[in-house]
């Protein structure tokens, strides 16, 4: 048996494993115990890799898709086929025809080629990825505030924490090892303040569970603020040394009353303020956060106003403090990282700054496009509106994960050049002109970066499934066909160019990454040790800088005709479009049809039982699931999660965005319930 | 059968275990990275005689994770099925007393009334050598409950740790077998040996019952005492990961998985967990063990009282795994802690 160390697939956490090799076959796993975040446990879906990577359903070989139906093709073919159609679209509608859909599942190096190959072998900046639907409002809010957007403190110091304020995000689901660290800072007397519309499962340990309205989170959060000022609760010399602006929030803040605040959120004024005293006085205190804050058309002001919180407090720049975005994906934070973004090159250097350009453009021995191009949201758009005429989308699946997806599927229907990079025949693989099978984590060398920005190496175990080829390859052969040379023989020299490029990983090289090595940029040199907690001395910009924002509406506001809200999430034993999970008995067997959470008083108001069908229609589409009724939600409320095609959330959900991050407000659309 | 008993130094236990590795597949406590695994070695120098226990029992090697039981071919009308396992012949080298214990009960399961032929396969003509323990780990509590022990039989040879060097018993005639070809490499055994070895697992016995007591706590459970309160109490903390079944060196738990592909059926098998909402749901949603502390008792149960009902043979080993894989910090051990504290 060989034990090869490498990191989990699934979300953010990052928890080291040894995938367990017997006669080349992957045969089991093993927790790493000597790991410094999950020291030797796993959650239900890390423990069930074995059976996803026994290879059902993978795709083999690269298929052409001839009057309909998929034919096997060779490489040779299929690529000739992907870089002949595509120089034509260039050569017919210019470069920004085309759009590329990076992958937070894909390693750093792959989205880092990915990105290049955008810009330059193809010339065009209309690169993004899924971040675009989870933390694109992080970004944009705490780049407002603190000039940069990630997660600020580790995951770690939630067990040291003496207060943690946890809003919009369900851990224990979704982050176990966090979930676990949370629980454990609880039971050695933190305080934990939950802020969600439904129950939990933290919420049996919270001190104070504060149920708001979907769509309601700048109000209370700056109705915390107003009392923590009021109060005298302030950190008068952080916010003196550390922070400008504070006059003008103190202002904003200042009409956020108790019952101003109680009427548009529901949550009563003696809760909010023990929850702010709690906060502000506890020393140190930890805000979490996850997509019941980021996916709102006000995503991007509810971001910023908790950095107001944080800052107010002076929660921030100390261990177990901070404002601690949970990102979703195993490489979501480092596919942001590598600028798989319409708008940045690597480490958020922006492309529109043009030393930044210069110095890319030496190395690459290319000119670069200039503007920052489309997000997935507008190439989805565009597409529909035929700006857009070919696409590449690798490991991702729009089909299912997107907003509307009837208006997703109208759109890539549209396109002259669909090609899907896949392990599995997802959705969107299935309409595709050309799909190409991507080898598995196991089968490839890469680094991953997790949520508080550890860089880990994942390490090739087995041999890829059929004629499947590491993402980090196909993008290397496409790009020498389309006549701009890759020239890399191993992943390792493509972190060495990312090193050279991008001063957070200035000091990273596959050689400081072995052993338990959990190094967090930045990282700016060889020597440095990285960064656990950010903004100790300053923050990103210099000073921090207090954002004042309103609360606005949702997009789409409950009437007589649509009386309850949609929020849509996600569950423990899957994982978002469930290409991978579905196909794991183990977990698929927990949960293996979708449902809707429906409170009991409107489950007896629409006359529907535990488990009978019932209809959920939107503005934009309909769909039957199962009633699951629990009082997890509040009256008024319902909760789908949006893993199951056969019941797919996103066909109900409203493709409006957010301003500036252009993220849609999957959390919040009306619909109505009928009996089937 | 008789019993041999000799001594062996240090050295020569590292040429015994060398020559062991030309006639079997020796799997034997690795380092790795910073853990320590029973993994299959070519030489002594490759594996480590300084280890509490390894971070797993040698379960995988008889009753892997995942096993590819077999595949058919509905157009050829063929049976494949994966010999190379099969072929092995292996040797467990250093495998404590309570994963011995663990052996001893899983044999009785998969080969009792009714012989798993799965298991039997890659169990059988395994040689067992056992290594009695010089150190304990914080979460090892063998001799903590009732019936557990520091010493287990069922090895073909078993090592106790003395100052200098090891003494060496024989189990079995396979056992004897091994002695007797390696005869220059052993040495007669002092006077002392047998009491020294028995003071020092004295002196290892008390200071893990230093660490932990459970013998009223085990009594309550057995006879029924803890209530559904306390459970559900204990399960608020369960993140249901499966872990604690996983790595069970008792648990035996697996599921049935057939994937049918073009002309292909391919039966595997994977592990299981009680734990899983799934294991005992039947149709329309039925399930006698419904909520998380219904699964959690029962699981804690049948480890400390159905299993030994029923095969006279402990459920729990005191191996302390559990507790480390635990998400919730409520492994056996911290379960059993929890119960006597009430």
């Amino acid at each position: 048996m060989i034990r090869v160390p490498t990191i989990c697939i699934y979300c953010g956490c990052g928890c080291g494993l040894y995938l367990n090799v017997r006669d080349g076959k992957v045969n089991g796993v093993t927790p790493q115990r000597s790991h410094p975040l999950n020291s030797g446990t796993l959650c239900a879906k890390g423990w069930s890799i074995p059976e996803l990577l026994r290879g059902y359903g993978r795709l083999t070989s690269p298929l052409i898709k001839e009057k309909g139906s998929f034919i096997k093709a060779s490489w040779d073919k299929a690529l000739g086929k992907v870089s002949d159609e595509l120089n034509e679209l260039i050569k017919k509608y210019g470069p920004d025809s085309i759009g590329l859909f990076s992958s937070a599942k894909a390693t750093n190096e792959e989205n880092y080629l990915m990105m290049k190959f955008a810009r330059a072998a193809i010339g065009t900046n209309n690169i993004d990825h899924c971040a675009r639907l989870c933390h694109a409002s992080t970004v944009t809010g705490l780049v407002k505030t603190f000039g940069s957007g990630a997660m600020t403190n580790s995951q770690n110091e939630f067990e040291d924490a003496k207060a943690i304020l946890l809003t919009g995000s369900n851990p224990t689901e979704q982050h176990p090892m966090v979930g676990a660290k949370i629980r454990r800072a609880v039971e050695k007397g933190a305080k934990l303040i939950v802020v969600d519309p439904r129950k939990i499962p933290l919420t049996e340990f919270a001190h104070i569970h504060l149920r708001q309205k979907p769509g309601s989170d700048v109000a209370w959060i700056n109705g915390m603020i107003r009392i923590i000022i009021e109060q005298g609760w302030a950190d008068d010399d952080f916010i003196r040394k550390r922070t400008e602006n504070f006059e003008n929030l103190a202002l904003s803040v200042s009409s956020y009353t108790a019952s101003m605040v109680e009427e548009i959120t529901g949550i009563p004024g003696d809760l909010l303020y023990r929850a702010a005293e709690v906060y502000a006085k506890s020393g140190s205190g930890m805000i979490a956060y996850g997509m019941g804050i980021t996916q709102h058309v006000t995503g991007t002001d509810n971001v910023s106003a908790l950095s107001n919180l944080a800052m107010v407090a002076g929660q921030a720049g100390r261990p177990s403090t901070g404002v601690n975005p949970l990102r979703g994906q195993n490489n979501v934070q480092g596919a942001c990282d590598m600028g798989a973004l319409p708008n940045f090159l690597t480490g958020y250097q922006r492309i529109e700054n043009r030393e930044v350009r210069e110095k890319f453009e030496k190395i690459w021995n290319v000119k670069l496009p200039e503007s920052n191009g489309m997000t997935i949201t507008e190439i989805i758009d565009g597409a529909y509106s035929g700006k857009i005429k070919g696409l590449i989308v690798m490991g991702e699946n729009p089909l299912l994960s997107d907003p509307d997806i009837n208006h997703v599927k109208k759109a890539l229907e549209k396109l002259e050049l669909l090609v899907v990079v896949e392990l599995f025949m997802s959705e969107t693989a299935s309409i595709a002109n050309v799909v190409l099978p991507s080898a598995s984590f196991a089968e490839k060398d890469g680094t991953y970066t997790n949520t508080d920005r550890a860089i880990q190496r994942i390490r090739k175990a087995v041999l890829p499934v059929g004629e499947s080829m590491a993402d980090w390859e196909i993008i290397c052969n496409l790009s020498e066909r389309m006549g701009f040379e890759m020239g890399y023989e191993k992943p390792e020299e493509v972190m060495t160019e990312i090193a050279s490029l991008t001063p957070i990983y200035g000091g990273v090289s596959y050689s400081r990454l072995e052993g338990e090595s959990y190094l967090q940029w930045p990282c700016p040199d060889k020597s440095h040790p990285g960064t656990p907690y950010l903004y100790q001395k300053e923050f990103t910009r210099g000073k921090g800088f207090f954002t004042p924002v309103e609360y606005r509406e949702p997009d789409e506001v409950t009437d007589s005709e649509f009386p309850f809200v949609l929020v849509t999430g996600r569950i423990y034993y899957h994982w978002h479009t469930g290409t991978m999970t579905r196909k794991v008995e183990t977990l698929d067997r927990e949960v293996p049809v979708g449902y809707v959470e429906i409170n009991p008083a409107d489950a007896a108001k629409i006359k529907i039982r535990d488990r009978e069908s019932v209809k959920l229609i939107s503005r934009r589409g309909e769909l039957v699931t199962q009633a699951l009724v629990t009082e997890r939600v509040q009256e008024g409320v319902v909760f789908m999660p949006f893993h199951f095609k056969e019941a797919a959330a996103n066909l109900l959900t409203n493709p409006a965005v957010d301003r500036e991050a252009k993220i849609p407000e999957l959390k919040v659309c009306s619909v109505k319930l009928e009996k089937v | 059968m008789e019993v041999t008993i000799k001594k062996i130094s240090r050295s020569n236990l590292l040429k015994f275990i060398d020559i062991l590795c030309r006639g079997f597949e020796v799997i034997a406590p690795v380092k790795i990275g910073g853990d320590v695994f029973f993994n299959p070695v070519k030489k002594s120098s490759e594996l480590t005689l300084d280890y509490i226990n390894p971070v797993e029992s040698p379960k995988r090697f008889f009753f892997p994770q995942i096993e590819l039981m077999y595949q058919m071919d509905f157009e050829k009308h063929e049976v494949m099925r994966d010999e190379a396992e099969r072929k092995r012949k292996k040797l467990i080298f250093g495998i404590r007393s309570c994963d011995l214990a663990a052996i001893n009960s899983v044999d009785k399961f998969f080969t009792g009334e009714k012989t798993d032929s799965y298991y039997r396969k890659l169990r059988q003509d395994t040689i067992l050598v056992n290594l009695l323990c010089h150190e304990c780990a914080s979460e090892c509590f063998c001799t903590a409950i009732p019936g557990g022990s520091l010493y287990c039989d069922g090895y073909d040879l078993r090592l106790s740790p003395l100052d200098d060097g090891y003494l060496a018993e024989t189990g079995t005639t396979s056992g004897e077998e091994l002695l007797k070809q390696n005869k220059s490499l052993f040495e007669k055994s002092g006077k002392n040996d047998i009491e020294l070895r028995e003071e020092a697992i004295k002196k290892l016995k008390k200071k893990i019952r230093s660490n932990h007591k459970f013998d009223k706590a085990v009594e309550k459970l057995k006879s029924e005492k803890v209530d559904s309160a306390e459970w559900s109490d204990i399960a608020k903390s369960c993140q249901d990961c499966g872990g604690c079944c996983y790595v069970c060196p008792v648990c035996t738990c697996y599921n049935i998985i057939d994937d049918v592909e073009n002309n292909n059926l391919t039966k595997y098998r994977c592990w299981d967990s009680c734990l899983f909402s799934g294991f005992s749901r039947m149709a329309m949603a039925h399930n006698p063990h419904k909520t998380f502390g219904e699964r959690l008792e029962y699981r804690f149960m049948h480890r400390l009282k159905y299993f030994e009902d029923r095969y006279n043979s402990l459920g729990c080993t005191g191996c302390g795994r559990c507790d480390v894989v635990c998400l919730g910090d409520i492994g056996t051990g911290a379960v059993l802690k929890r119960i006597r504290c009430r």
